[in-house]
């Protein structure tokens, strides 16, 4: 085995429960194949799971982790990274928990440009309770939730990330593990706040939104200016249309992470290791 | 003995600011200071009181009576006429109020002079406090000091615009008593016969008390713990603990965060505290609320944390600015599910810090998220302290983390390892290459990995159980503090937190009038040692529950916690205003006639 592989293999954990054929087996690939292609072994890196089946992927995969609440892998992701800078930091969720239960901290994660790498397992369906809509459902969708078809139209995260301030914006798709994890090798190097969303094909409760159904309305973006926001916005608005574009949409080199902006945060001396404050003199003046 | 003094005026014109600028000039003097202030859930145009109580020990709580009343409005004196006795003095805007009774009355043309220097409205209040320290017979220095150090930013044009208007108020008072020999006899009468003010008249060389809220004692408490990260989102009455802990950041390199939510809060901070840094997130009860779930994934995956609850009456968005204790039972019961968790509750200054710094040992020791609960009246009134006391408690404290360490040697690493006293290693991860485990929202087995098999649940389940009977079996457990001696006392009082200052004083004064007396005061709310807490009430004294609620949640926790059923009579205030020593020696005499 070359050293690839053996991390990869040091990253695998237990064997995935998860129903046969499901884009998840290539999502976990994909991350692992990542982390080992950056040299990255299990306790040097966190990664925060949200509630799901994607989540669930804490058992399969080895890292120092937290198995979160649902809708709050971002949020939990911004405390760890603030004691942690100096190490990468992922979050691995669903649609329902990333854009849904945890709209708002996905909102607020991208205006603080948190060095986190995102991956939304994007498979417009909510799979471990069965089968109910998402809220990246196309409008009109039938579900055991929204029998008659969902009212609302979908959450465009892509177009939310690039306008809130997310500084790395790329789409994906489950069955091309190798994009995928160009896609997350890439945002992980950018220092920012990164978003990969994956178009994941649910077998079990989405017989829309199919394997075929992606196929026939991704491509590849070439030619396209990722530096450009206004572009990056016209191909995300692309979604509205169900056409998909796979690739880096967005990408801010300039703006600073969010803890290179906090005072003294910075070279390797972590929040964790730095030196106990004791001067309390300082602090007691104002009080008398 | 003690000496109140309050002023009242506009909401949004400085009256808080002028009170605790006496508050100040009296703690600097060498007084024991507690204040008080009342106040709308709004920025403009409301009523706002500032009550300043002053003794020379530190056990002052609010003072039935006023000493002096300073009204820059006729309300001001209206609604606090019933306070004031034939020695008191009222100090009034001649221009806008009029008074009438029998006090000592100081007529100030506020308008006037107000005009004469082209000041703001906000600027009457130096004028009234110049006057209110010639009428203590108190130079003006102190005042000059402290208003160098609050508007140092502003510039020396205001400071000497400042300067210049206390002076005129100093000298207006002078001037007017000077040739009034009938007002210098009622004077000589009243404040000048008042020794915490006649025998204070002058700063102490140098500051021996310290004056801060609660909030700033849970702040300071938290920088003494070494807790490295607070997030918060602003809710009243628990808000100036993030802006305290930001306004000190530069210095102590705290991450200290204004977070979106409360729920984001409290899930940054758990992401945090995971990693191996003290933190701790702090909110009133609706945050809270909102924090509770999070606060059972603490629980399930063990991770220590230090959530400061600043209580107002409830429900919903209820009083905001108000004072009292009805989350008790709420902290103790928070969370789905079942897991083991502590509660402590500071009744003044000194407790806080020594509540705050405990909480985070606690937390790290067991594994456990720890609730400290304040309220309005602990949390935003400020209090004086001994500097010295506070010197000496930072040199001999150390924090402690229990079993929290940056290397193991179990190999394979269990982080939730089967344990006789219930606490696991909790190996600080990304410390140690080739060790990873996961803080697992799931129930788990030990090495953390999900299970859902019956016999690890149970394993588990009573793993986290025996925290606490480890905890209660230990010295870090407290039982309540005895006030008094329990076996002789006619009244046994039983209470927590910030009624303690009330009922302390009151004690005194039932003392005074042979009323034997005890007072049982809890700082370690929950959980509850039977063994320890029962034997407290075995006395043959009434026992009487003081608590700033409407349902005496504290003599339901002992019933339930402790099968204690010997409090009979409740002495219970909800209207949002804290419990009185005055009221409950009312109370008592009632009760015992």
């Amino acid at each position: 085995m070359n050293d690839t592989n053996l991390l990869i293999k040091d990253l695998t954990g237990y064997p995935p429960t998860w129903c046969p054929g499901c884009g998840n087996f290539g999502i976990i690939r994909a991350i692992r194949l990542a982390l080992a292609q950056q040299n990255l072994t299990p306790s040097d890196i966190f990664v925060t799971f949200d509630i799901g089946c994607s989540g669930n992927m804490n058992d399969f995969l080895n890292a120092n982790s937290m198995h979160t609440l649902h809708g709050r892998a971002i949020a939990t992701a911004i405390g760890i990274k603030l004691a942690h800078h100096t190490k990468p930091v992922l979050v691995v969720g669903g649609d329902g928990g990333l854009y849904g239960e945890g709209g708002n901290h996905f909102l607020h994660a991208c205006r603080g440009n948190h060095d986190l790498t995102i991956i939304v397992h994007d498979n417009m369906v909510y799979g471990l309770t069965t089968g109910q809509v998402a809220p990246t459902a196309n409008k009109g969708y039938k579900s055991r939730s929204t029998p008659s078809g969902i009212i609302e139209t979908p959450i465009n995260a892509l177009a939310l990330a690039i306008s809130q301030g997310a500084t790395f914006v790329a789409q994906t798709f489950a069955n091309d593990a190798k994009h995928m994890a160009e896609m997350i090798t890439k945002g992980m190097q950018h220092k920012g706040f990164s978003v990969i969303n994956i178009l994941q094909p649910c077998v079990t409760f989405n017989k829309i939104n199919t394997f075929e159904y992606f196929l026939k309305r991704s491509y590849k973006l070439v030619d396209h200016d990722a530096h450009n926001m206004h572009s990056a916005i016209i191909k995300s608005l692309e979604a509205m249309e169900e056409k998909f574009p796979l690739g880096v949409l967005y990408e801010n080199k300039d703006r600073l992470p969010f803890h290179e902006e906090l005072l003294g945060m910075d070279g390797n001396d972590t929040l964790l290791s730095s030196q106990r404050y004791t001067d309390y003199d300082i602090l007691t003046q104002r009080l008398s | 003995m003690q000496y109140s003094w309050k002023i009242s005026g506009e909401a949004g014109f400085g009256i808080t600011t002028v009170g605790l600028t006496f508050s100040k000039i009296c703690a600097r003097h060498g007084l024991h200071v507690f204040d008080y202030a009342e106040f709308p859930s709004l920025i403009r145009g409301g009523f706002t009181t500032y009550e300043v109580t002053l003794s020379t020990s530190n056990i002052g709580s609010l003072k039935e009576t006023l000493d002096m009343l300073v009204c820059l409005r006729q309300d001001g004196f209206d609604r606090d006429k019933h306070r004031l006795t034939p020695q008191s003095v009222v100090l009034f805007d001649q221009d806008t109020v009029e008074v009438e009774g029998d006090f000592v009355q100081i007529p100030l043309p506020l308008k006037s002079l107000r005009t004469k220097h082209k000041a703001f409205q906000v600027m009457v209040n130096t004028i009234s406090l110049g006057a209110t320290l010639a009428l203590n017979g108190w130079n003006i220095q102190t005042f000059y000091s402290i208003l160098e150090e609050e508007f140092g930013r502003k510039g020396q044009e205001i400071i000497d615009h400042n300067k210049i208007l206390a002076q005129e108020g100093w000298d207006y008072v002078t001037d007017l008593v000077g040739k009034d020999k009938e007002l210098q006899k009622k004077l000589a009468n009243s404040i000048h016969a008042n020794s915490i003010i006649s025998s204070h008249s002058k700063p102490l060389s140098q500051k021996q008390l310290l004056l801060m809220t609660g909030n700033e004692a849970f702040s300071l408490a938290s920088v003494v713990a070494d807790c490295r990260g607070y997030f918060a989102y602003p809710m009243s009455p628990a808000s100036t603990v993030l802006t305290t802990l930001a306004s000190w950041a530069k210095h102590t390199k705290m991450v200290v965060r204004h977070v979106e939510d409360e729920i984001a809060v409290i899930s940054e901070a758990l992401g945090c505290a995971y990693a191996g840094v003290r933190s701790s997130v702090g909110t009133s009860g609706g945050g809270f609320a909102l924090m509770v779930e999070s606060l059972s994934y603490a629980g399930v995956a063990e991770i220590p944390l230090v959530v400061y609850v600043a209580q107002r009456p409830g429900p919903a968005t209820g009083l905001p600015t108000w004072t009292g204790q009805g989350d008790l039972l709420f902290a103790v019961h928070a969370g789905h599910g079942e897991f083991p968790k502590i509660v402590l509750a500071a009744g003044d200054i000194q407790e806080m810090i020594e509540i705050t710094t405990k909480a985070y040992d606690l937390a790290d020791t067991y594994q456990v998220p720890v609730i400290v609960l304040a309220d309005k009246l602990v949390a935003e009134s400020h209090a004086t302290i001994d500097n010295q006391w506070f010197k000496d408690f930072t040199k001999k404290h150390t924090p402690k983390r229990g079993k929290l360490v940056m290397h193991t040697d179990q190999n394979p690493y269990l982080r939730y390892k089967d344990s006789p006293d219930g606490i696991s290693e909790y190996l600080i991860p990304g410390m140690q290459k080739g060790h990873f485990w996961q803080a697992n929202s799931y129930e788990h087995v030990e090495d953390s990995h999900t299970t859902e098999d019956a016999e690890e649940v149970v394993k588990q389940v009573e793993k986290r159980a025996r925290k606490l009977s480890t905890y209660l079996n230990s010295g870090d457990y407290q039982p309540p503090l005895v006030f008094g001696d329990i076996q002789s006392a006619s009244i046994i009082f039983v209470s927590y937190g910030s009624n303690k200052k009330a009922i302390l004083q009151a004690q005194t004064m039932l003392q005074d009038e042979n009323i034997h007396n005890a007072y049982i005061h809890f700082t370690h709310v929950y959980p509850l040692s039977e063994t320890l807490v029962k034997p407290l009430f075995d006395a043959s004294g009434i026992y009487v529950l003081i608590e700033n609620n409407s349902e005496g949640q504290l003599d339901r926790l002992l019933k339930s916690e402790c099968n204690i059923d010997q409090i009979t009579h409740k002495l219970l205030k909800y209207d949002g205003r804290p419990i009185f020593a005055h009221e409950i020696v009312t109370f008592t005499k009632n009760l015992i006639q």
